[in-house]
């Protein structure tokens, strides 16, 4: 014997983290390690069955006593008594040891280690993989699924071993943005709002966090060899969302009905106006009366055409249009298409665009409409101003990944009674020139991109509107929609 | 206005206020065509202007203008030393129960301010409305009208 083998011949039995006990044949611990005394307490002078099983006698189905018997080494799982009214779960090999000389009087080896905590833990890591209310998938680096939980099974039907973006959302090209690249790439956490179909062909909006499953010695190249997607269906809040947003107009649209009323109204006698003051001119010959008669008509037909056109776009609920558009030739094309109206009126109006605004996914139709309404309202207001030099002013510009467009006008500003009103109802202070759906419309669209519309107004100061579009929360380009916002050239 | 004075000065003077343009030239032509003497104003600091130079016999006032602009209007004009009892008819395109409730109407008791002589709602027939006029104008002490 070497002295290495020898060494390891005296310390392995103390120092293995494995209990060891020697039994004779009537189960007498005549031997154990340290591991034994640790977990069953002092051993001397008894027997197994008593020691770890509380009995008075050897047990029923002893395997001790069929290796003594037919001298085949066995293993078996157990719960013993470790000490105290503590019981735990091991597994536990016995074999026969024989001395040479002592063959007449056999002793036994028995061996054991405590499974109980391995096992509970992987009891409960499977549990909880299954059972967990989320959808749970373990993705390889070819995004194929390679587990996924009984949530995910029962949504999105069949889907291991395909693609995930070909099982959550029949598309045969990886989604972008896709978390689960990113956290392939960078191994860091990633998260994102999807929308997948499920088995039945439904939407189904989802919360998804990408991890990335760090195993001990990971893959060969140091890289990411699986990633763990946990995600949340979120189709019903989206739903509840959705009819909230849908009740909120509604109610919007209830409430206000009276206040459209008022302004037709207002119309109606503008054209029963027209056609008195007309009549009266043509019974007076006075060709300048039926001349302002006919204006008056005319006014307010327009009107009614405006009133009703708004009306239409507003109720239709218009799908927006989202391409990659680039945010400051929007703005330009507004700038334009108001200043020259602006300068008649005796505005200033200024553009200040931040350059190398990158293109962003928008409906250029309607941020065009929801600046038109601004800078509109904007020149209305310094029209209602008595100041000498009235300025509306332009702006765009982006940080932190949030696009801002920014309205600014020094005209007649808002009180609060106003302020609280404009965003809710058909509230115009413009009386019948007014329909009170420019920025009703205006927040409609701004939502739709995932933003907020924030006032600030002071009466005889000024209003200031700014449109936030942060760049995380803009909405998935429509499939076969044309690039929009001057991309074809400078305006 | 000098050569509106002699006999015009006699026909009793309406006063219309209203941020609708279309509806003042509307009502002043009408009062006219029916022999009264009519102004016509939109905006609420011209008008107060006028009932100080020019003191109507009858005030036409729209109360839903822009901002409330219409009630506080009103609470001025009658603070005036011309305009306390001066015969008003409100005009609104809003139903009377309505406009009740949105302008707090009710609380002019309160404030000692005398209440409105009449209410007309938009749109108004032109007969309803010089019915009134005329009989509100009718009440009027005799040196101010024929």
């Amino acid at each position: 014997m070497s002295e290495i083998q020898r060494l390891l011949h005296d310390h392995l039995f103390e120092q293995a983290p494995i209990m060891i006990a020697v039994l004779d044949s009537d189960y007498g611990i005549v031997e154990a390690n340290g591991a034994f005394a640790q977990v069953f307490g002092d051993w001397k002078g008894r027997h197994c069955y008593d020691l770890m099983k509380e009995r008075d006698s050897p047990c029923e189905r002893c395997m001790a006593a069929w290796t003594f018997e037919d001298g085949k080494t066995r293993v078996c799982d157990d719960r013993l008594k470790m000490g105290g009214s503590v019981s735990s779960h091991f597994v536990v090999r016995v074999a026969l040891l024989m001395p040479e000389e002592t063959i007449a009087n056999p002793y036994l080896l028995w061996v054991a280690s405590n499974v109980n905590e391995a096992s509970s833990l992987q009891r409960e890591n499977e549990l909880l993989f299954e059972r967990v209310p989320c959808y749970v998938a373990v993705l390889d680096r070819n995004l194929e699924i390679v587990r996924a939980n009984r949530r995910m099974r029962e949504t999105f039907g069949r889907v291991w071993g395909r693609p995930c973006y070909q099982a959550y959302k029949h598309r045969g090209t990886p989604c972008s943005p896709c978390p689960a690249l990113k956290a392939f790439e960078d191994g860091q956490e990633h998260s994102a709002t999807q929308v997948g179909i499920n088995a039945k062909g439904e939407e189904t909006h989802y919360a998804v966090t990408a991890s990335p499953l760090v195993r001990e010695h990971g893959a060969p190249d140091g890289k990411v060899s699986f990633v763990i997607e946990i995600a949340t269906d979120i189709t019903q809040i989206h739903e509840l969302e959705r009819e909230k947003v849908e009740a909120e107009r509604l109610a919007a649209v209830g409430q206000t009905v009276a206040g459209l009323a008022h302004g037709i109204k207002n119309i109606l006698m503008g054209l029963e106006g027209g056609i008195y003051v007309m009549e009266s001119g043509v019974k007076q010959s006075d060709m300048a009366r039926v001349e302002r008669g006919t204006q008056m008509l005319k006014r307010n037909v327009e009107k009614i055409s405006t009133l009703v056109k708004n009306l239409l776009s507003f109720s239709k609920g218009k799908v927006p249009a989202i391409a990659m558009t680039d945010p400051n030739a929007v703005a330009r094309e507004v700038f334009d298409l108001f200043s020259p109206l602006a300068r008649k009126a005796g505005i200033d109006m200024a553009a200040e665009l931040q350059p190398g605004i990158p293109p962003a996914p928008l409906d250029a139709e309607g941020i065009h409409t929801c600046l038109a309404n601004l800078v509109s309202n904007a020149i209305d207001a310094c029209q209602m101003s008595e100041k000498k030099s009235r300025r509306v002013t332009l702006r765009t510009s982006e940080s932190d990944g949030v696009l801002a467009y920014e309205v600014v006008d020094d005209g007649c500003g808002m009180d609060y009674d106003v302020k609280k009103k404009i965003f809710t109802t058909f509230f115009s202070t413009k009386g019948a020139g007014g329909t009170g759906l420019g920025l009703l419309t205006t927040r409609k669209i701004v939502q739709e991109h995932g933003g907020k519309i924030l006032v600030e107004s002071n009466p005889g100061e000024g209003t200031a509107f700014r449109i936030l579009l942060p760049r995380e929360k803009l909405p998935g380009l429509t499939e076969g929609a044309a690039n929009g916002g001057g991309e074809a050239g400078p305006a | 206005m000098s050569s509106a004075k002699g006999s015009q000065s006699r026909r009793p003077l309406v006063l219309v206020v209203d941020d609708e343009a279309d509806i003042v030239e509307y009502l002043t032509v009408a009062l006219e065509d029916s022999g009264y003497r009519a102004r016509g104003e939109t905006d609420p600091e011209r008008a107060l202007r006028i009932l100080r130079e020019d003191p109507p016999d009858v005030l036409l006032l729209d109360i839903m203008m822009p901002g409330h602009t219409g009630m506080e209007l009103y609470r001025r004009i009658r603070r005036t030393q011309e305009g306390a009892g001066l015969p008003i008819l409100f005009i609104s395109g809003y139903s009377r129960a309505e406009d009740f409730s949105k302008t707090g109407l009710p609380a002019l008791e309160k404030e000692n301010l005398a209440p409105p002589a009449g209410y007309l709602e938009k749109p108004l027939s032109l007969q309803e409305l010089l019915e009134k006029i005329g009989a509100l104008v009718a009440r009027l002490p005799e040196q101010s009208h024929v």
